[in-house]
């Protein structure tokens, strides 16, 4: 079995090189964390086999979302874009990676699957049996947070009252 | 040369588009598909001379669409552009006529290299 700090370090590295690649804006691992509660936008994606459960979530404010959303879209800074559009790109960003932690641990599990992503604004909140732990980088001036989430539970979702 | 870019993703149609515009391929056409299906039917009606696909997508993935192409006889120049890029899925890409698979991320100078290689 993968080991959630293995999960970590995997997607922490991939997630580097997608925003190396796609935003040239400087990228920074700051720090680690363990807990995953403010409110948050961005998106999770699992990766499951039969021997390995993982949710991977990669957030950020939601104009920290939208300053990456328009940068991998090519958009200008003062334009605006469409909670769809918003959604399409960080849902890219994060199959993106969990297809590269796939492909990083693929000598320790050839059997994962990866489900679609989906697109999150609120707070995600482990549930009982889960391990969370994440760490922070900053892609230029957006601080963002990978998570890892580890176990066969789902992860509970409480959108946003205020949600856009 | 007319490419035809399959993806599911608006914001990787758009990324790849924009890649392949920076690698020196800004002067071909260029069409998009939102899946095999849709790209499956854009081959027969635009009649691409290079196809890219991504593999995971609904309704029929990338791996199907090239399947159904070689089952029709069509030699549509063929490659991957996917999140995915384990050994197995190379192997089955290579067996299925696939002419090269990509690995996102991807840089300008990745898709110019093997576009290169693979296009007379």
């Amino acid at each position: 079995m993968i080991s959630p700090e293995d999960w970590l370090a995997a997607t922490t590295k991939s997630l580097i090189e997608v925003a190396d690649t796609y935003f040239d804006m400087g990228t920074m691992e700051a720090e680690s964390f363990y807990e995953v509660d403010s409110p948050k936008c961005g998106a999770i994606i699992g990766l499951t086999s039969d021997h390995n459960t993982v949710q991977l979530m990669v957030v950020a404010t939601r104009r920290g979302s939208e300053k990456l959303g328009k940068a991998l879209l090519g958009f200008e800074p003062d334009e605006t874009i469409e909670t769809g559009d918003l959604a399409d790109a960080i849902g890219e960003i994060i199959n993106i990676v969990a297809g590269m932690v796939k492909t990083a641990v693929n000598d320790q599990d050839d059997t994962l699957n990866l489900t679609l992503p989906t697109f999150v604004e609120g707070t995600v909140e482990p549930l009982g049996g889960q391990v969370a732990l994440g760490t922070i980088i900053n892609i230029g001036p957006v601080q963002t947070k990978v998570v890892v989430i580890n176990g066969a539970r789902q992860v509970k979702h409480r959108p946003r009252s205020s949600a856009a | 040369m007319k490419i035809l870019i399959v993806d599911d993703s608006k914001a990787m149609r758009m990324i790849v588009k924009r890649t392949l515009r920076q690698a020196g391929y800004g002067d071909h056409e260029f069409a998009e598909a939102v899946d095999g299906a849709n790209g499956y039917e854009q081959v027969n009606d635009w009649k691409p001379d290079l196809v890219l696909s991504d593999w995971n997508m609904p309704n029929m993935s990338g791996l199907e669409f090239l399947q159904k192409l070689k089952a029709d006889g069509n030699g549509v120049r063929f490659g991957f552009i996917t999140s995915e890029g384990t050994a197995e899925m190379r192997q089955m890409a290579d067996e299925n006529g696939a002419l090269f698979l990509i690995s996102k991320p991807f840089t300008p100078d990745t898709v110019k290299e093997t576009l290169q290689k693979a296009l007379p």
